[in-house]
Formats: C-alpha cells, structure tokens, sequence
C-alpha cells in the first residue's frame, strides 16, 4: 500500500483514534503495582501513542506532499538522473530573435544626410506580442570613427502625432542641431505613438511590457545604443507623458529620467485593469507615489497648452528619491507645438543619460 | 533557544519522554475517571507529536525560527525583509535608514550564518549581503557566492544565477541542505560547470506573507523586486555579464514556481530558469492570500500554463524536474512540457520516485547545473 495513499492514511487514522480510546477503556485494567502490571501498562499507553503519532504523521506527509512513496523515503532510488529534451547545448533563443524591421519611407528619406539618419522601423515584441512602427533618429556622430566604441544613450519620444513631431516640430534636425552645438550629447531617439495607455492589462494588451521590456531589447539589439536604464529616458506628451512618467517611477531599471506632459497621471480610463479596483490603483501615478515607496527617478513635468493641475499634482506627491523639476512650455499641449522649448527639454534629457562602453 | 537547534528539539523530546514515563508511573491513582484519563493521556500524545513535527520542521527546512513561525519580520538569517505593506506607513518617509529608494541598492552585513560557513579558498567565497529595493521598496537578505576566478581575474565579467528556496524556508538551506555553492565549486573546479555567481534568497521577502514573487495590487510588490531591483543591484555591486543571456534563475518548490514566472514574464532580464519540483498554476491559499487584486484576469497572468495558451512563448530555455511516483506535480508537469512551443524550450528530469525534498534536489543539482552550463549565451 502506497505511503501517500488515501486508503492508507485513512486506515492509519482509524487505527490510531481506536488504539487512543483502547488505551483509555482498557488503562484501569493494568492498574496494578506488580512488575506485570507496570510492564503491560507501559506497553499499552506507548503502543496507543506511536500509532496515534503514526497516523498523524502520515497524513502531514500525504497533505503536504513530502516524502513521495516508500522508497523515496527509504533513499532506495539510485537511478540516474536524466537530463530530457533539448540537446545538451542550444544557442540563447533570446539571441535568436530579430524584432526590429527596419524599412525607409518618404518620410525617413527626407531627412538632410548632413543631420544624420532616419529609419522607419517595425518593431515586433517577443514578449507582449504587441508589434508597432517607430522611427529611429541616429545623429551623425553614430556613424562616426570616434563613436565607434560608444553605445548611445536613447530618449523614447511618445506622442500620438509622430509625423508632426518629424516633419511640423523637426525633432532630428533640432536634435541635430543641439548635438552639433554640444549642449546636447550624442543622442539616438526612437519615436513612437503611446499604444494601449502603456498599461499591462489583465487578459489584453500588455503595452507596459511592449515599452519597458520589447522596445529598450530590440532598439539595442539592433543599433549600437545604450542596453539598460542609465542609457535610457523618455519624452510623452497628453497619453504618452503619462507613459513617461510611468516608465520612469515604474520600469527604472530601464528609464532614467522622464519628461511629461500629461493631461492626467491617474490610471488611463478603459478596460484595462482585470475588474479589479486594486490593479487600477497601481496604474494611477498619483495613488503610487502617495502609497508606495518613492523610486530613484529623474521627472520634468511639463505643464503644456495651460492645464496647470495634472503637473502640480505629481509635482506636490513627489518626494525624494523622486527628483522633480518643472518647466512651463510655450505653445499647445501636445508636442509638435513647442517648437520654442524642445532645446531646453533635449538638454534637460542629456544632462541626465549616460553612454555605455 | 532556536526552533531548529539541537537543543530545543533534545528539550521537547526530552519533555514527551517524561510525559509518557510520568503517565505510566501516575496511571493508577490519578486515572479513576474517563474524562481524566483521557486528559492525561493527551499531555504526553500531544507532546510527541510537537516533538516530531519540530524534527520534521528542522529536516525539512520549513521554518528557520520563532520569528518566521509567528509570523515576524526579521526572524532569521534567510532573509529579514521588510516590505511595504499597503497603507500610508509613515516609515515609507522616516525609516532608520531613510527612504528604501535612498539606501544604496546593495549592502554588504553582517550575517552569523555566513561567518560559520566559510568556504575553502580555493572554492570561492560566500557572502551575506542586504539588497534595497529602490522600486519595490523591499529590502531582503541575499547570499551570494562567488567561483574563485572572480578573485584571480579583476576584469572579467561573470554570469549570474538567482536561486531560491522553498516556501517558507530560509536562503541557508541552499547552503546547508541544497549544497548549491558546494556543488557548483566542484562542477566548476572540473571545468564542467563555467564560473559564475549564485545570488541565494528565499522568496518570502516581505515575512510572513508567501507572495509567489507575484507583483500584488495594493500589496507587496515581490515581482518587481526579482525582476527589476536585484538585477540592478547585483549589476551595480558586482562584475557581471549585461543582457539576458547570462542570467537565469533557479529553485525549488515556490522557489521553482518564482524562478519559472520571472523568466518567462521577464525575458528581458532572465534567459534560462530551472524549475526543481515547481507548480505551474497561481497558487491562493491560506498563506499567500489574494494576490491578483480580486482579477481572476490577473490571476490567469500569473499561472504559466495559462500563458503558454494565451500568450507569446518566450525567448527563453528551462528545465523542469518531476518524478512519476510521489511527486504531486507529475501530471501538471506533464502538461506544461506538452505546451511549451518555440522560441520557448524546455528540458526535464523524471525520476521513477522522489518526494518534494532537499534529497531529491540535490540528486538533480548536478545534471541541472550541467544543463544550465549549456545554455549560458556566454
């Protein structure tokens, strides 16, 4: 009969609860003061207790699953041990995996050469299963001799209006320009619209996974930027400055330093949360930073287009190690606007980021 | 006196001999009536089985101390975390040592357990070091070993594997019963194993709540503690290889389920995992509590089954470990290996019989480590 079987731990049990109450009826019996008597006696109430204890601890080790049979207990099994499956070597599937595409369009080709290099690329996301398209700004220098060695740090620029924030706003040829001027370092950007609010939902879209995770793997597996967190910021007007900050408190490790403009840091509205009250609060910045322990973690909030209450909102919660500076910018609310201070948050952005060797 | 040291256990054994002498020496004056006899015979019955559940406790590694048996932070050397309930604790401000996102990521202390097992030189060597978790804001004690080449090459970079234990259970059972830094010098001395550092924890990090390294709404966020905080602070305190590649967790029971989970939800962070005795489902129970915010959505998130039907298979090698009598999780295994599809690739170990013990693990820690060497992308 099997150690952990029911029959037998039930059989036990029986046994055990019987000998309990035939110690107790037959005691009187073996009441006695000879030799006999005191032996019997001895072997009655030790006999009734090992069984009890028997019982009990054969139904522990069944409950909980310990000891797996009787020979597992007894160390009887000498078998070897077989590795099953794979070859004894595989190359890292991570390596194996190529999720940047990139392709070139009208938009990408027109960027002057002398500005350095505009490629339209698809990113696809092994792990969240999002795939979407970006833009990658490499500045002249990453083709140069004396970068050879460098891996650029890399800001992630989010904005719904990508193409206003090339071809409206200029970001590569002002970007350029700063780098040229050396109050900006060498600096790759990746611009991208903010898909699915950056939140992880519950049974749907994983996009926090797709920005913190997919896009920092394939960007650097591609280009020769920076793989990991000191390399990393980024820039998010309206949805996407409520993705930087995100980022930023959240995903550290990845994103140093954030620049937002949000038009709100409480958790995007939508279905997104798994029907739980509890994991829309860990999507609501403003419930994290007065709830939670405050991240390393550089922010600029941005009040852009007049709304002063979401920026005065995250800046009154933050506290150290929460480091955040503000800036009130000219123009509207969203980014392909603010032609006048995009310098100012380029160098803000710079100061912050640190190439890797 | 220390729930699991010889002395406390002579003590209580001690005491239910004594009980069953006592019982059979006053039988016959003091036993007159049902009741009272029955009484009397609970003293010594209850005593034995205290005696040996306490034996069952120290060989299983369960409970290191008083303190993780009640329930108290801090309890023992396995790792006195303190996590960040909930609420608007005001130590989230003034703590003794500031906010946990102040304190440098990675402290070395002072661990008893550490100083009295040191390693031959020739092995490497063992040490006891806190992480801060900056965004986690859970602090946990680590013990990380390091191969004796790190010592004799200062410029080279290593590998690195998280190993945890069971629930509950303490960091030094990988040590003292696992025989994980043991077993890895010598694999590593015969050139079978590449030199690599092993960062050794148990997965309870906010004592006494069993968290299955799950990111809990409102609670203990546990899995941004493995998957962001402590390869941040390892990187920045030791020199260890960038990227993925180099990096893989590993454990045994919980400790199996929590290295299984972050590496497929963190890809990013963890290429290979080895799963000793792991479960697959998202486990809710007395002791973990609700952990996915009252989502069954959320739940789903964290059982693996689940994700390889519902999500991306990831980039990522791992090695599952079973038998076919005795293990409970022989048919879930079974199951899990049956939906594992590229990129994802998965290895296994069944034995004919084997419990859920340090006996069968460390029976499989050697052609685990084997397999691990393997599949190190460095």
């Amino acid at each position: 009969m099997g150690l952990t079987d029911g029959p037998f731990v039930v059989l036990l049990g029986v046994l055990g609860l019987a000998a309990f109450v035939a110690c107790v009826v037959l005691l009187p019996r073996v009441a006695g003061g000879g030799p006999r008597q005191v032996a019997s006696r001895a072997g009655l109430v030790v006999g009734a207790q090992l069984l009890v204890v028997f019982a009990v601890l054969v139904a522990v080790n069944s409950s909980f699953g310990f000891f797996g049979s009787w020979a597992d207990m007894l160390g009887t099994d000498k078998s070897k041990v077989r590795v099953v499956g794979a070859g004894p070597t595989s190359s890292p599937a991570a390596a194996s995996q190529p999720s940047l595409r990139p392709t070139s369009d009208a938009l990408s080709r027109g960027l002057p050469p002398k500005e350095g290099r505009l490629d339209a690329v698809v990113i696809r996301g092994p792990r969240s299963g999002v795939t979407a398209p970006a833009y990658v700004y490499l500045p002249p220098q990453y083709s140069e001799h004396a970068f050879r060695h460098k891996r650029l740090p890399v800001v992630l620029v989010l904005t719904a209006d990508v193409q206003a924030a090339i071809t409206h706003l200029r970001l590569p040829s002002v970007a350029a320009g700063q780098i040229a001027g050396r109050t900006v370092q060498p600096t790759a950007y990746v611009l991208m619209r903010p898909v699915g609010a950056c939140v992880d939902a519950p049974g749907g879209q994983q996009a926090g996974t797709f920005f913190a995770e997919d896009v920092p793997m394939a960007v650097a597996a591609s280009y020769r930027v920076a793989h990991d967190g000191p390399g990393w910021g980024v820039l998010g007007d309206a949805d996407g400055g409520y993705c930087a900050a995100k980022l930023a408190l959240e995903a550290g490790d990845r994103f140093t330093a954030a620049v937002s403009a949000a038009t709100s840091y409480g958790a995007p509205p939508g279905d997104l949360y798994g029907r739980s009250a509890a994991v829309r609060s860990e999507n609501d910045l403003l419930w994290r930073l007065s709830h939670r322990p405050p991240p390393p973690a550089h922010l600029l909030v941005v009040t852009a287009g007049g709304a002063t209450e979401p920026a005065q909102q995250l800046t009154a919660l933050a506290r150290p190690p929460v480091r955040a500076d503000s800036l009130t910018v000219a123009g509207g609310g969203t980014l392909p606007t603010w032609q006048r201070d995009l310098p100012a948050v380029l160098r803000w952005l710079s100061g912050r980021l640190s190439p890797e060797n | 006196m220390g729930l699991t040291g010889t002395p406390f256990i002579l003590l209580i054994c001690l005491l239910a001999l004594a009980a069953l002498v006592g019982v059979v020496w006053v039988a016959p004056r003091a036993a007159r009536r049902v009741p009272a006899r029955v009484g009397l015979l609970l003293v010594p019955q209850v005593l034995l089985i205290a005696a040996l559940l306490t034996v069952a406790n120290a060989y299983f590694a369960f409970y290191g101390s008083w303190g993780d048996l009640l329930g108290m932070p801090g309890g023992s050397g396995g790792g006195g975390g303190t996590g960040d309930p909930t609420g608007h604790h005001g130590h989230l401000i003034r703590g003794a040592h500031g906010p946990a996102g102040q304190d440098p990521p990675l402290v070395p202390t002072h661990d008893a357990f550490i100083d009295g097992h040191r390693l031959p030189v020739k092995d490497g060597r063992l040490e006891a070091v806190t992480i801060h978790g900056g965004r986690s804001g859970i602090s946990a004690l680590a013990y990380v070993y390091l191969p004796p080449q790190y010592f004799r090459d200062k410029t080279r970079h290593f590998p690195v594997t998280l190993a945890l234990t069971g629930y509950p259970g303490n960091a030094e059972n990988l040590i003292t019963r696992l025989q994980l830094p043991q077993t890895a010098a010598r694999e590593i001395a015969a050139r079978r194993l590449k030199p690599m550092i092993f960062v050794m924890m148990r997965p309870m990090v906010t004592p006494p709540r069993d968290t299955e390294c799950t990111d809990v709404p409102k609670g203990p966020l546990a899995e941004t503690f493995f998957a962001r905080d402590l390869p941040a602070a390892i990187q920045s305190a030791y020199r260890t290889v960038p990227g993925p590649a180099g990096w893989s967790a590993m454990g045994d029971s919980t400790g199996g389920y929590c290295a299984l989970k972050l590496a497929m939800r963190h890809s990013d962070r963890f290429a290979a995992a080895i799963s000793m005795s792991g479960y697959y489902k998202a486990l809710r129970d007395i002791t973990t509590g609700d952990l996915y915010g009252g989502s069954p959505a959320y739940r789903n998130e964290n059982d693996l089954a689940w994700r390889l039907q519902h999500r991306p298979a990831p980039p990522i090698d791992v090695l599952v470990t079973t038998s076919k009598v005795g293990e409970k999780d022989y048919a879930a295994t079974r199951r899990f290996i049956a939906l594992v599809h590229a990129p994802m690739q998965v290895s296994s170990i069944t034995l004919p019989t084997g419990g859920h013990h340090f006996s069968v693990w460390r029976r499989e820690l050697t052609p685990a480590l084997r397999w691990l060497n393997g599949r190190l992308g460095v």
